[in-house]
């Protein structure tokens, strides 16, 4: 499924944070959003699923257009986010068991068949390479799991409710380097069946996984392409500057 | 020693003596009621009704500690629901706006408000206006009254004290404010809000004033008909210490009445200590 931007602006009180954005998604490509601090990503990914309109003070304008559909002019937001997943900075566990946690979404949406449940829980943690882990406790608190661990489940649980888009929000940013690892491999085989947009701070991590890169400056997009090129042979001034370490 | 460490040292002395002096207060009116009190707590003091001329004098308290047990279930069948149900608009649903200004400050003044006002308002409106006369359910009414800011405000800031990132999780998987609230937040914030109707009992079951004006009587069997009057711990105390009935029976009663108080408090304490230990 692919992904449109068409002209979305975002302003909060006086200040412009994204200026007249026109970006595409492809299908199962992996997207790598970079810039210094402060730049937008955040504020982007977030109005991808309206999530951003949870915080009061945003003016959206525009379009998101999910399958030529126009996601702003869709009344139900329950809709739009169970198809656009959004995994946040900050590895969380509901205060469930590892297994309630995948599948609470799943519940509310009304599944109710216990064998089916059990099989969506068992793929969705196989496909966050978690279930060898925790397929022996699959009833104990989630909070007893490592940071990395629950990011991997944060993973399952937006996979539970089958997404078409995966947003990620600096999903690695309180991991290890081995739990970085991790995701960024199970990533990677992600994006086989999903369109994937990654934010991320840490430009070794767009370089190594994702197959178009973003560079956002002053709620601006500076430039996008294949994550090769963009890295090789940088086509702006402030790229360049950004990728060789002078821009922050 | 340097002056900053002076300071601090003193601070630390000074905080640690406030703490210091509540303690030997509270430990100073349990051991005066203990020692005041023993001797008149015994089955009978417990099991039987007062008796004796003036009354009160002999036999003991049960009418009493039954009227104020059916006192403290009524007024939180009463304040329970709808405290709570106000606390989660409050914490959940409201947007700041000028309707959830106005609620939080009437929850506020109503909690500010002096126990007697409430309970002359009752006696107008439950006992001579509605026709209930001095009865159960007018003095359940007053107490229920009187605890619900206590619930309201317990219940809300047990819902807002709830990991915030959990509303965000759930709501950005696409599922609805209620699920989330009764899988997630409601659960989490059952010790605080157990403590606090706990609490608001507690205070329902040392509250005087409201029902002296409602519900109370000198002596009656307290048979827990809604529409008659019941004996109640607070209010026989009152009566036997201001009349000067008898001082022994007094500071028994104050020491059952204190003692329910504690039983309450401790077990609020200790479900508050089990949330924090599972957060």
């Amino acid at each position: 499924m692919s992904l449109q931007m068409e002209d979305l602006q975002v302003s909060f009180g006086n200040s412009k944070i994204l200026e007249s954005m026109n970006l595409s998604f492809s299908k199962n490509k992996l997207h790598a959003i970079i810039g210094p601090s402060g730049c937008g990503k955040t504020t982007l990914l977030k109005s991808l699923n309206r999530t951003l309109e949870l915080d009061k003070g945003y003016q959206i304008k525009g379009k998101v257009n999910l399958s030529g559909e126009n996601i702003y002019e869709c009344k139900d937001t329950s809709w739009v986010r169970k198809r656009i997943g959004l995994v946040f900075q900050t590895p969380i566990a509901l205060p469930l068991s590892i297994k309630e946690n995948v599948l609470f979404g799943v519940r509310y949406f009304g599944e109710r068949n216990k064998a089916k449940l059990n099989v969506i829980c068992e793929n969705c943690l196989e496909q966050a390479g978690l279930w060898e882990e925790v397929k022996d406790k699959l009833n104990h608190p989630a909070r007893e799991l490592s940071g990395g661990q629950i990011q991997r489940l944060s993973i399952a649980r937006v996979l539970a409710v089958s997404p078409e888009i995966l947003l990620l929000d600096e999903p690695c940013s309180n991991l290890d380097p081995s739990a970085t690892k991790i995701i960024e491999g199970l990533l990677k085989k992600l994006a086989k069946q999903l369109t994937i947009i990654l934010v991320t701070h840490n430009l070794f991590q767009a370089k190594r996984i994702a197959d178009i890169t973003i560079f956002l400056m002053n709620g601006q997009v500076i430039e996008e392409g294949e994550t090769e090129a963009l890295f090789a042979n940088p086509k702006e001034q402030e790229t360049r500057d950004f990728i060789s370490g002078l821009t922050w | 020693m340097s002056l900053r460490r002076l300071i601090d040292t003193l601070c630390l002395a000074i905080f640690w003596l406030a703490g210091l002096l509540l303690l030997i207060i509270l430990l100073g009116i349990l051991g005066y009621l203990i020692y005041r009190g023993h001797s008149a707590i015994n089955l009978e003091f417990l099991l039987a009704s007062p008796k004796g001329l003036p009354l009160g004098t002999e036999g003991g308290i049960l009418p009493a500690i039954k009227g104020t047990l059916c006192l403290i279930m009524l007024a939180v069948s009463i304040a329970a629901l709808p405290g709570l149900a106000t606390a989660v608009y409050l914490a959940e649903y409201a947007h700041k706006n000028v309707i959830s200004q106005i609620i939080n400050t009437t929850v506020q003044c109503m909690a500010g408000l002096p126990s007697i006002v409430t309970g002359l308002f009752c006696y107008a409106l439950f006992v001579v206006r509605m026709g209930f006369g001095i009865s159960l359910l007018a003095g359940g009414l007053a107490l229920g009254m009187m605890i619900f800011p206590v619930v309201v405000v317990t219940a809300r800031d047990a819902l807002l004290a709830v990991n915030k990132h959990y509303r965000i999780v759930g709501t950005s998987l696409g599922v609805s404010k209620s699920y989330i609230l009764v899988r997630i937040l409601l659960p989490q914030a059952a010790p605080g809000i157990i403590g606090g109707i706990l609490l608001a009992m507690g205070y329902a079951a040392g509250a005087t004033a409201p029902i002296m004006v409602t519900v109370a009587a000198i002596a009656t069997p307290s048979t827990g008909d809604l529409f008659q009057p019941v004996m109640a711990l607070p209010y026989h105390l009152y009566i036997l210490f201001s009349q000067q009935v008898s001082l022994d029976k007094a500071y028994g009663t104050a020491l059952v009445l204190v003692s329910l108080l504690l039983i309450l408090n401790v077990i609020a304490m200790c479900l508050r200590h089990q949330k924090r230990r599972e957060g």
